[in-house]
């Protein structure tokens, strides 16, 4: 196995509908150890309900998903989360009427009550303004401290795969600035990020290879430098 | 001045059958988004399970043998059991089919559960059942016409004390119930999960949190608080009736809707406002009683109309 990239996530032929409108059809994608892959789209395009798939939150019809190799079909939602895969979508929002440091703990659900401090101290390390909103109830954050908040929540639990679904959704241009650097970092500690954005630009800077998604379906994948010169992302309506 | 002491000792007392039946419609209504309209039947069919089992318990001599405090700790026991049975009947039968159907569904389908628990009631108690109980205690014996007529609640609690240590105890143990629950709900694993449903259910999936299993323990931890509702009513009201889970379950809804559906202490002070407001109008306005159930549902109406969100409001009532 030495030498060769080891996926992460692998996902082949994965269909999902809702109710009988088909969302996605036939996607199928590698998400490579240690590395930033991302997956551009238009809205609507089906980014978030790939997301949700990888989590069982929205189920697949057909497909097949591995976590490191294993496979994870049958396996229910908190089954995947325990299992390594984590979610930081800023739409779904936050527990809003707990403060900041429940709203972590929930987030560090399958970790060891002893280890759990320790956990929390690193997370105010690398998200300095959630040590000073610590007593604070999430719903009264900011859009950016939210945000910073789902991407907490997420990596508090030390996935072997990080699912960032939009993080700059909503944001204003500095606050999309602090939110890519905090990729940048998480990034260096080699954990796998699958990165689902419609900000093309943004994405590439942090992404080594990535998909593009048109209406439910992979229309092109490919290294991030091969994807910027694509016409998929040159167009800027996308 | 006594007089307003006495009223509000007695509103209080109400307040406590209303807020246990009004935290059971928020603690479910919190991890479902539905109404479950048969808590006050499931509460009723705990203090008929009581009353069952001490029947069986008195006939087999039980009390002879154990106790007092023991044989009523197990009577309660018992009842907490068939509560959450049924509770969880409510939601594997009446709720989950409908999960992903109109939530018109739910509502009709917990209605109908609520029926079905009455009839099972009038079916299984028949007078015979009645003239047992009431043997034991000479207070609260009544003349029995048919089997659907009220039972005599069996005294359990304090026996031989007055009426209004009785009623002081009811009072201790709900404050008691509240402050466990207050504690399960902060401080422990599930409690935090089901707040987290309640706030957000969607985030609470992707958190890990196994929703599904969260739900039944809830829906088993309600049915035991409407079990102990149960009890608390039977040795307040010392007559129960096969249908009275009708009447404590609009007053439980209606509690929590007053307080806010999806807040627990907004069923505590949802149902004692609705007590207070029933207690002092029969006591204060000439030939009050038959005007107050009316008062506290015009105020519910009120709340309803100008403030949909209850006291201690998040977006709720919308959901309905």
């Amino acid at each position: 196995m030495s030498g060769t990239v080891v996926n992460t996530l692998e996902i082949d032929g994965l269909d999902t509908s809702y109710g009988r409108i088909p969302m996605l059809r036939g996607v199928s994608l590698n998400v490579p150890g240690g590395q930033v892959c991302c997956v551009l789209g238009a809205n609507g395009a089906g980014k978030t309900t790939l997301a949700k798939a990888i989590l069982n939150i929205v189920k697949a019809d057909n497909g097949t998903m591995k976590l490191e190799g294993e496979c994870m079909d049958s396996w229910p939602t908190h089954k995947r989360v325990k299992s390594g895969i984590a979610i930081s979508a800023a739409a779904v929002g936050t527990f809003h009427k707990m403060t900041v440091e429940d709203n972590l703990k929930m987030g560090a659900y399958y970790i060891d009550d002893s280890l759990l401090n320790e956990r929390l101290e690193e997370i105010y390390q690398s998200f300095p303004v959630l040590r000073e909103r610590l007593r604070q109830k999430a719903g009264t954050l900011s859009g950016g401290e939210r945000t910073m908040l789902a991407i907490a929540r997420a990596v508090v639990n030390k996935p072997k795969l990080l699912i960032l679904d939009e993080p700059s959704l909503g944001l204003a241009p500095i606050m999309v600035e602090e939110v890519f650097e905090i990729i940048r970092r998480l990034r260096a500690t080699q954990i796998s990020i699958l990165l689902v954005e419609q900000n093309a630009a943004k994405a590439l800077s942090v992404a080594s290879s990535g998909y593009v998604i048109q209406k439910g379906a992979i229309v092109f994948s490919g290294t991030a430098d091969e994807l910027s010169r694509s016409e998929f992302v040159e167009n800027p309506v996308m | 001045m006594d007089m307003f002491f006495g009223l509000a000792v007695s509103a209080i007392l109400l307040g406590c059958t209303y807020t246990l039946v009004a935290i059971g419609f928020s603690l479910f209504f919190g991890v479902m988004d539905v109404v479950v309209f048969c808590c006050g039947d499931i509460a009723i069919f705990g203090s008929f399970a009581i009353m069952g089992a001490y029947v069986v318990s008195q006939s087999a001599g039980l009390f002879g043998i154990f106790p007092f405090w023991v044989c009523v700790t197990l009577l309660i026991l018992i009842g907490a059991v068939f509560c959450a049975a049924w509770g969880l009947i409510t939601h594997q039968l009446s709720i989950k089919p409908f999960q992903n159907s109109s939530e018109l569904m739910p509502l009709l389908s917990t209605i109908a559960m609520g029926t079905v628990i009455k009839e099972v009631l009038g079916l299984l108690f028949k007078p015979v059942v009645n003239t047992i109980s009431t043997a034991f205690d000479s207070e609260s014996a009544v003349t029995v016409v048919s089997g659907r007529n009220p039972q005599g609640f069996p005294s359990l609690l304090l026996p031989g004390g007055t009426v209004d240590a009785r009623h002081l105890v009811i009072i201790a143990i709900t404050a008691v119930l509240l402050f466990l629950l207050f504690l399960f709900l902060n401080k422990t694993k599930i409690g935090m999960s089901m707040q987290a449903i309640s706030q957000n259910k969607e985030l609470s999936l992707m958190t890990g949190i196994n929703v599904s299993r969260v739900i039944i323990i809830t829906f088993l931890i309600g049915g035991v608080m409407l079990a102990i509702s149960g009890f608390l009513v039977g040795s307040y009201q010392k007559l129960m009736s096969f249908d009275d889970g009708a009447m404590y379950g609009a007053k439980g809804f209606s509690a929590a809707v007053v307080g806010g559906l999806r807040n627990t202490w907004g069923a505590v002070i949802g149902g004692m406002l609705l007590a207070f407001v029933e207690v002092f109008v029969s006591g204060y306005i000439p030939r009050g009683t038959a005007y107050s159930s009316i008062v506290a549902f015009v105020i519910v109406v009120i709340f309803i109309v100008f403030k949909p969100d209850g006291i201690i409001g998040d977006k709720s009532v919308e959901k309905v």
